[in-house]
């Protein structure tokens, strides 16, 4: 067997105990009968499945011969690689088992759109991308939107704890503990989004001679820098904290989402390799 | 409202002042950015895609005027967008200045005092045991110290106040401070910045003279004097492309063998996609290639009139390319519109099917009268005006291949494929300092967000029992680390007294 075919039965694996996994959260939310149990089979399921990713997510890039990162397919496992695994390690130190759904339900999501529409088998890079940079680059982004994509999830979260009337908000964890934690991977995100733009404009200096060029991924990546720059000091503004935080954190989040799917298909762009 | 009016103009000033520079205005400013930059990037940008712009108006010029004229297609020097960035670098600087000033202070400044009420800090404690307070004040001080903290002991009012993470706020102001850096670096540094683009084809020298650039821009701080004197000779260039089943035709590899002259001196280079050559200060990229096929045309008589090759610009990923060639001679004037396929496919239109030259083709069509070059009007050198010409003929030809050419005007032949590179020169000398000031900003956001800025006090209550406050001034987690290190000290004080 070759590494391409284990990384693609890697991946389909991990997907089939994602799905589990974000079934049983499922129950784990609506359901009343023994919640713990239902949380535990969940975070087991998802540590499997995330094993099983990033085995997929390793023999795609030795089948690759280089950083598995190269177009949107590899992109997408890769970020759902890094979503999961933030997520475990955030689940591991403190209880958020209810709104694990609403991160796994958009983490297979991911995986299934990888494998459906976005996907292409394994092939080597246009000269563009062929550089140090690319792993550097490429991988800081895959990390600050694995921050970004829970950030989302959590304010989603935070949004419906808020409305404490709904039998829905009852069973999430408490709208302060999912504001912070939305904060917290939001701001680390934030963080490491700065460095993979400022990695990013060193790159392109040196591959096409200038280091900001309103290319639309670049703008895009920009617009997602202010939007986050805009929540983080919404979260400290007196009016502007608690759900209009959250929402601002959600825009953000949808810009991003754009810049990896609006971006590629639809403009014209010096990024635009993406493979599909 | 009527406070608003009644307000003296200094009074007033102080009044806007203080709107623009707090956070309110400049989350709605940031906010506002963002909605801004979206036509930037849905509509084609006259720095980007002159060409796309010049479309979307022929498409639709009325409404194209309309945004033309309100600067959506030059989004990011247009009025509107430089004057809200603008508006938020002021209100930036406004916030950050007093704020580093204030924060100079505090680092000199004792801890501020304990609190009347613990209860609505962080965290809180009671330690009900009474021992006498200035022992464990001093003991607990000293073991504070030793960690790092600033302590302050207020015998009077009986209480011990700690302060530790100044960082914080200091990689918080460091942070916007170079914020404003990264842009004024850009902004500046456009000033003094060029930048060129020149074909060379293989075989061929190109001086770096304003002359041979086919587009050149300058800053306003710098000009033509400042391009570096040097000479660029293309021996030779190599491109392969993806001839597997997944992404066919895909670029692999470009490489260009250079032959660089500085004043007298030569020397060999090779320039890659992502490794520009660094000249005298200009950086050459080497971002894009084509076709120059090389073409031998006689006269009548036999005589070479023409022999060189000639640049044809890409028209698709697979090189179908376009241009022309012009040998004016007054009314006989030979003029060819030629078109370049390296795989050349004729089942259709003829196409090219693959970037490589793997079945290259010529397609000539000649035309004979006054070219118009010395009319004095500018002429695009890729394309033909042929509305005064008359058709000699068409014709494709094979690498070797001779045309003789009807009406006895001579012969054209297609003696081989030859490649051209497009290289950029730039100078951006605001990169520099850019860069500085970016990495700047990433360990100032680091130590903003991540070093925990926090209060501790631990008081004598009236009634002789002991009271530990805590207050996080982030939201990092470990303010129980703090208030377990003040109760260890106040017991390991307790039983040395």
């Amino acid at each position: 067997m070759d590494a391409a075919l284990i990384s693609n039965l890697s991946v389909l694996t991990s997907s089939i105990f994602l799905t589990l996994a974000t079934y049983v959260s499922f129950i784990r939310l609506i359901g009343s009968k023994n919640p713990n149990r239902f949380a535990k089979i969940s975070y087991s399921l998802t540590i499997v499945s995330t094993i099983v990713l990033a085995i997929g997510v390793i023999a795609r890039g030795v089948a690759a011969d280089r950083a598995p990162w190269g177009n949107m397919y590899e992109y997408a496992i890769a970020g759902t690689l890094a979503v999961l695994f933030v997520y475990l390690i955030i689940a591991r130190r403190q209880d958020i088992s209810g709104i694990a759904v609403f991160v796994l339900m958009p983490a297979l999501l991911s995986l299934g759109l990888a494998q459906t529409v976005l996907y292409i088998p394994v092939a080597d890079l246009v000269p563009a991308l062929k550089s140090g940079w690319l792993v550097i680059h490429v991988a800081s982004t895959i990390i600050a939107g694995g921050g970004f994509s829970l950030g989302f999830a959590f304010a989603v979260g935070q949004l419906i704890a808020a409305k404490s009337k709904s039998k829905l908000a009852e069973k999430l964890p408490a709208e302060s503990q999912l504001e912070l934690l939305s904060y917290r991977v939001s701001a680390w995100g934030f963080a490491v989004w700065t460095f993979a733009v400022l990695a990013g404009a060193i790159w392109a200096e040196e591959a096409w001679g200038r280091f900001w060029g309103w290319d639309p991924k670049e703008t895009w990546a920009l617009i997602t820098w202010i939007a986050y720059a805009a929540y983080l000091h919404a979260r400290v503004t007196v009016g502007w904290r608690g759900g209009k935080a959250a929402a601002i954190a959600i825009v953000g989040y949808l810009t991003y989402l754009f810049n990896f799917f609006g971006v590629n298909i639809l403009f014209d762009g010096l990024h635009s390799y993406g493979g599909l | 409202m009527s406070d608003t009016f009644s307000l003296t103009p200094v009074e007033l000033a102080r009044f806007f002042w203080r709107q623009l520079t707090s956070m309110r205005t400049a989350l709605i400013l940031l906010l506002l950015l963002v909605i801004m930059s979206i036509p930037g990037s849905v509509l084609p940008q006259q720095n980007t895609d002159a060409f796309g712009v010049s479309q979307w108006i022929e498409n639709s010029p009325e409404l194209g005027s309309i945004l033309l004229a309100l600067g959506f297609f030059n989004v990011f020097s247009s009025l509107w967008f430089s004057g809200t960035y603008l508006l938020l670098l002021i209100s930036l600087v406004g916030c950050i200045v007093p704020r580093s000033f204030q924060h100079y202070r505090a680092t000199r400044s004792q801890p501020p005092a304990a609190p009347a009420n613990f209860e609505r800090l962080t965290m809180h404690d009671s330690i009900e045991s009474i021992a006498p307070y200035t022992e464990i004040f001093n003991d607990v001080a000293v073991g504070l110290k030793k960690k790092n903290w600033r302590v302050r002991t207020d015998l009077t009012n009986k209480y011990v106040a700690a302060e530790k993470g100044y960082l914080r706020e200091v990689g918080n102001l460091a942070f916007h401070l170079a914020v404003v850096g990264i842009i004024l670096s850009v902004g500046i540094g456009v000033l003094f910045s060029y930048r060129g683009q020149m074909l060379v084809r293989e075989g061929t020298a190109v001086a770096s003279t304003p002359t041979q650039f086919t587009s050149l821009t300058f800053g306003t701080a710098v000009s033509v004097a400042d391009l570096p004197a040097v000479t660029v000779k293309l021996n030779k260039f190599t491109a392969e492309f993806e001839r597997g089943e997944v992404q066919r035709g895909a670029a692999r590899v470009f490489i260009a063998d250079v032959t660089l002259q500085i004043l007298t001196e030569t020397k060999d280079v090779v320039i890659e996609v992502n490794k520009p050559l660094l000249v005298e200060g200009s950086k050459w990229f080497l971002v894009g290639h084509g076709y120059a096929p090389r073409v031998q045309v006689k006269n009548q008589l036999g005589e070479v009139i023409f022999s060189d090759s000639v640049i044809m610009l890409p028209r698709d990923g697979n090189f179908s390319s376009e241009g022309a060639i012009k040998l004016p001679n007054g009314e006989n004037g030979l003029g060819f519109i030629t078109a370049f396929l390296p795989t050349a496919d004729f089942t259709g239109q003829p196409i090219s099917i693959f970037p490589s030259p793997d079945n290259p083709v010529l397609l000539l069509s000649a035309w004979q009268g006054d070219l118009g070059l010395d009319s004095g009007v500018p002429q695009n050198v890729f394309s033909l005006d042929v509305s005064e010409l008359d058709r000699v003929g068409i014709v494709s030809l094979r690498p070797g291949d001779v045309w003789q050419l009807p009406k006895n005007l001579g012969s054209v032949e297609f003696i081989g494929v030859e490649r051209f590179v497009t290289f950029d020169v730039a100078s951006s000398p605001g990169a520099a300092p850019a860069l500085g000031f970016s990495i700047l900003a990433i360990i100032g956001l680091i130590v903003g967000l991540y070093v925990r800025s926090r209060r501790i006090w631990i008081k004598q209550l009236p009634d002789g029992s002991y009271q530990i406050g805590a207050l996080s001034r982030s939201d990092q987690p470990g303010l129980d680390n703090d208030v377990a290190l003040v109760k260890a000290l106040y017991s390991a004080a307790k039983e040395t007294n």
